[in-house]
């Protein structure tokens, strides 16, 4: 081997000359659906601050960032992906425009992530944004256009995971829980009912993190508590050694904060034992709807989620996407945080493969988190170099 | 087979340098350094290895860059520093020395911070004033790493080999990420851990940049003799040889005993063999290894079946079917 020759990074990939011609031939047939649909075409950058990404994307997303200091000595990132910088171009250029705002991109994105099969450093994306339509509507639109394009593309076997971060929300809403505490179930929806100890296990790490009271701490959560309280002039004086840049003003404000938003451990517990419920339901997708729907009715719990989601699953019927594609599953939620309503993700192949070849959902809190007026919002992106991959897979199998 | 040298780097300072000589010593490849100011030693009983003493911190950029073969080296430092795509690896684990874990840590002061997710909540906070939460550490990569994981989005790292510890008194920095070994050095510094803090557990192991088989100038064969002590002492120290006497008509008989429990069948099954005594009586001597933490059980379960005598050692080698630290090489 020459020593003078410099190789390709490690993770990172060459498309020569038939596989880029493939990559490519399968963008243009997703991106031509995009635009039969009026998706209008965006490009943003490649490198953006790195705030944009991490301030609302979570852990799996900001851990992975390429990040670095620019010459200039600003901090950027190269994108992991596109709806951030979607969400930005859309709040600076056409914040008033008449609703629906409908935009796409295709381009690479980067995640410093290990080498599972087929993911690579950078991949390719094709994707769509929707601005301005909320609920049932914008949910079928979102999802029928993703599977247009996965089936102009020629991919014909694939399963539709789904999934409703809303309905998960309207239960622990339903018994007045904390944005926090909600914060903190849906990031671990994952392992709620995984284990005879997943309570325990879950509860315990709540306390530590002080969104479930101490029984021995009898503060009532939902009276006020404010600085002038005993228990923290109590606590006032406990302060004695160096507080670094925050004073002990500050660290008492936000303990009194803290402490109005814990919620006492029964409170935790049952919110928790009905989401266990709610996410272990099984069999086929109406009678999970209908089971959800009977437990989100006994906690007096909002049934807005739920109606959406059964209107979604009829409208995708009308629309041709065939039941048993659909793989209903209330325990899934993506690596980003964002998620509102919806969550969804193709994997290959008719039994729900291994592989995830796009996805999705709704997020309507993201435009005002970008420091946009509120908009209901909601998208997908398809992974380009997975899509060719099954197709290739379909066409040796056949 | 070759000549050339194989590059040894050891710790030439810090908490990890006596452990690592006595390490050597116990594997039966004592270190012969004629001072503490000479950077270059022998190993006499392995005379093709050159020993080079260099600071921890250096020891994995010294490895990523192929002017040391194989060294002995704290996990954490390696994770922190090693080039991640590049050809270097652990390839003996858990050295049995240097144990210690990395941690984040926030002013005793701060009663509202209990946990990590407590973090996520202050960098936002610092954020609203125009600032970032100042981390000091000497590990900007894995804490860095592990409080983005955890939602910590606004923070900055202050990189320092100084002290740590006093950065947030001293005001430079408001939390630290660093190597603690029972938590005292903390305690005493007016910091305290958090829940969902504790970024690693590290210990000493030793590591190595990729050899090639095909090479004929790799120092292959030395590497593979190293290893194997290493690697067979490391594995004796999980290991009991127990003996006892017991009486029976066959060997067979006191066989089936013995191996009707697990703990007394030992790694293959245990080995007998015939004690001669003048009453003429049938008596074997029973030979099994027991793993370190089940040896009462199983001297009780001897002593049950009519063991007597029973005898304890402990082997210095174990040597398995195959040195694995050395497949992991190549």
């Amino acid at each position: 081997m020459r020593t003078d020759l410099i190789s390709r990074l490690n993770h990172m990939r060459d498309l020569g000359p038939s596989e880029a011609e493939e990559n490519f031939d399968a963008s243009r047939r997703m991106t031509e659906i995009l635009s039969r649909g009026d998706f209008k075409r965006l490009d943003t950058p490649v490198l953006e601050p790195t705030d944009l990404f991490v301030r609302k994307s979570g852990g799996e997303v900001s851990s992975s960032l390429y990040s670095f200091q620019d010459p200039g000595g600003m901090s950027v990132s190269l994108r992991p992906e596109f709806t951030p910088s979607i969400i930005r171009w859309y709040i600076e250029n056409e914040p008033n425009s008449p609703a629906p705002r409908r935009y796409q991109y295709s381009g690479p994105v980067f995640r410093y992530a290990g080498s599972r099969r087929g993911r690579f450093r950078q991949f390719q994306q094709v994707g769509a944004e929707l601005i301005g339509v909320s609920d049932t509507n914008g949910d079928v639109e979102i999802l029928t256009t993703a599977v247009g394009c996965l089936r102009a593309a020629g991919v014909a076997d694939f399963t539709l995971r789904l999934g409703h971060i809303g309905m998960i929300r309207d239960i622990v809403q339903a018994q007045g829980l904390s944005d926090q505490v909600e914060m903190f179930i849906i990031s671990n929806l994952e392992q709620i009912g995984r284990g005879s100890d997943f309570a325990e296990r879950l509860t315990e790490s709540a306390t530590a993190a002080g969104l479930v009271m101490r029984e021995r701490r009898a503060v009532p959560a939902t009276e006020g508590l404010d600085e002038a309280m005993p228990e923290l002039e109590v606590i006032r004086r406990s302060i004695s050694g160096p507080t670094g840049r925050r004073s002990a003003r500050q660290i008492l404000a936000r303990l009194s904060s803290r402490m109005k938003r814990a919620c006492s451990r029964s409170d935790f517990t049952s919110a928790l034992d009905n989401v266990s419920r709610l996410v272990s339901l099984s069999g086929s997708a109406w009678r999970v709807m209908e089971d959800a729907e009977a437990i989100l009715k006994s906690n007096g719990a909002s049934l807005s989620g739920v109606r959406s989601l059964g209107a979604s699953l009829f409208k995708l019927g009308a629309e041709g996407v065939d039941e048993s594609t659909i793989h209903l599953d209330l325990s899934f939620v993506r690596g980003v945080t964002y998620y509102t309503g919806i969550v969804f993700e193709f994997l290959d192949g008719k039994g729900g493969g291994e592989y995830a070849i796009g996805g999705g959902g709704r997020y309507d809190d993201l435009v005002k988190a970008f420091g946009g007026d509120s908009a209901p919002a909601c998208g997908f992106a398809l992974y380009v170099d997975e899509v060719v991959r099954a197709i290739q897979q379909e066409r040796e199998t056949t | 087979m070759t000549n050339s040298m194989l590059r040894l780097a050891l710790p030439s300072s810090g908490a990890l340098q006596h452990p690592a000589m006595s390490f050597m010593r116990s594997c039966g490849l004592a270190v012969s350094r004629p001072s503490d100011r000479r950077y270059i030693a022998r190993i006499p009983s392995l005379p093709n290895v050159t020993v080079m003493f260099q600071r921890s911190s250096d020891i994995t950029s010294k490895i990523d860059e192929g002017s040391v073969d194989i060294a002995v080296v704290g996990k954490d430092q390696f994770l922190e520093n090693r080039r991640e795509d590049g050809d270097t690896r652990i390839i003996l684990d858990k050295l049995g020395f240097g144990r210690s874990a990395l941690v984040i840590a926030v002013p005793d002061s701060w009663v509202d911070v209990t946990s990590i997710s407590d973090l996520a909540d202050i960098s936002v906070e610092f954020r609203a004033r125009g600032q970032d939460l100042r981390v000091a550490t000497k590990y900007p990569r894995l804490i860095g790493r592990h409080l983005l994981a955890n939602g910590v989005n606004y923070f900055s790292v202050i990189r320092s080999d100084g002290t740590l510890e006093a950065a947030p008194a001293m005001g430079f920095a408001d939390i630290i990420g660093d190597i603690t070994e029972s938590g005292t050095t903390i305690r005493e510094n007016r910091l305290k851990e958090i829940d969902g803090g504790g970024v690693m557990k590290s210990e000493a192991c030793v590591v190595s940049r990729k050899m090639r088989p095909d090479d004929e100038t790799e120092p292959l064969e030395t590497a593979r003799l190293l290893l194997e002590m290493m690697e067979a002492h490391l594995h004796a120290g999980g290991y009991f040889e127990v003996t006892a006497n017991m009486k029976g008509e066959t060997d067979a008989e006191v066989a089936e005993y013995v191996m009707k429990r697990s703990d007394t069948s030992g790694l293959r099954g245990p080995t007998i063999s015939t004690v001669f005594n003048p009453e003429g009586e049938g008596w074997f001597a029973v030979t099994v290894m027991v793993e370190e933490d089940r040896l009462l059980p199983a001297v009780t379960r001897l002593r049950e079946i009519g063991g007597s005598s029973v005898r304890v050692s402990r082997p210095h080698y174990l040597f398995q079917s195959e040195c694995k630290s050395f497949s992991r090489l190549m």
